[in-house]
């Protein structure tokens, strides 16, 4: 299984394709997804593209922070744990 | 208006006098018919007030009756302010869990100890490849070089529309892959020197 934290706002809840709508809540929205699921993993792949069109930036991640975070430049539902953030700006 | 003053101080009787209960006895606008004092008394008091000039008014002070809010617009208020308190609390319900939710998430990434800490202290250390930094859950970095500390202002965009905790994971995140975009991005607000011991954070 393969699982996508995405941090947005209430805005995201229009983006999520409606396979994986139930799935809003405010704070991070957790997406789990099969990758021999063609459908589901259609859908992700969607959304991905969807966020980083939106200036989303996804990292990959392990836990307790036993894997290297790196950036994700491209899909691929084999992925394991992904964290999505939103546009980071200067104040 | 006739601009007459006090003329004379008394108790109770035309001659100057200070006691305890002394009244003001004549008034004296150089017209010594302008009053009629009050009867001896132990506390004198004004009877009649009389001028040669106009009536007398104290200023011009206007009565107006404050019109009383109906039934109708009482229990409207009521409504309303038990609305916007059910509200109020509504929200605060969303935001402590949409701030529980991202504890988790960053609970993922640091594990239990470090966010003991974490929760305890709002702050947490994150080494990038070039520097350390300290994320501060209130929405402040701090760059840790070798001699100094740099304020930096770095957030997500439209930060009030998250909890604090997944400000801090995205920088953290951020800062560990990209660390050059991060210090681009950044503001400088100030340097000053490295402190002998740095406060306590929560790390990996």
């Amino acid at each position: 299984m393969s699982e996508m934290s995405i941090i947005a706002s209430i805005d995201l809840y229009d983006i999520l394709p409606p396979l994986f709508k139930s799935n809003f809540s405010e704070g991070d929205t957790k997406v789990i997804w099969d990758p021999e699921n063609a459908e589901e993993t259609e859908a992700m792949e969607e959304l991905y593209d969807s966020l980083v069109e939106r200036g989303f930036t996804a990292y990959k991640v392990g836990k307790a922070g036993k894997q290297t975070k790196v950036q994700v430049k491209e899909f691929d539902p084999e992925l394991g744990k992904l964290i999505m953030i939103p546009k980071i700006v200067g104040g | 208006m006739a601009t007459s003053t006090w003329g004379t101080w008394t108790s109770t009787t035309s001659s100057t006098a200070i006691s305890a209960t002394s009244m003001w006895y004549s008034w004296n606008d150089a017209n010594a018919t302008d009053y009629t004092a009050a009867t001896s008394a132990t506390c004198d008091t004004w009877t009649v007030w009389t001028s040669n000039d106009e009536p007398m008014y104290i200023n011009d002070v206007v009565w107006t009756e404050i019109e009383k809010p109906t039934h109708q617009e009482r229990m409207q208020s009521e409504i309303l302010k038990e609305w916007s308190s059910h509200i109020r609390a509504e929200k605060k319900v969303e935001k402590d869990s949409a701030e529980k939710k991202a504890k988790d998430l960053l609970l993922d990434l640091i594990g239990e100890d470090e966010l003991k800490i974490y929760e305890k202290t709002g702050r947490l250390f994150v080494k990038g490849k070039k520097f350390d930094y300290i994320v501060i859950n209130g929405g402040k970095v701090q760059k840790i070089e070798k001699d100094k500390i740099t304020d930096l202002c770095v957030h997500l965009a439209e930060r009030s529309k998250y909890p604090p905790t997944d400000n801090v994971i995205s920088l953290k995140l951020a800062i560990e892959a990209e660390e050059d975009k991060v210090l681009k991005l950044a503001n400088n607000h100030g340097s000053r020197d490295l402190p002998e011991e740095l406060p306590l954070a929560a790390c990996m």
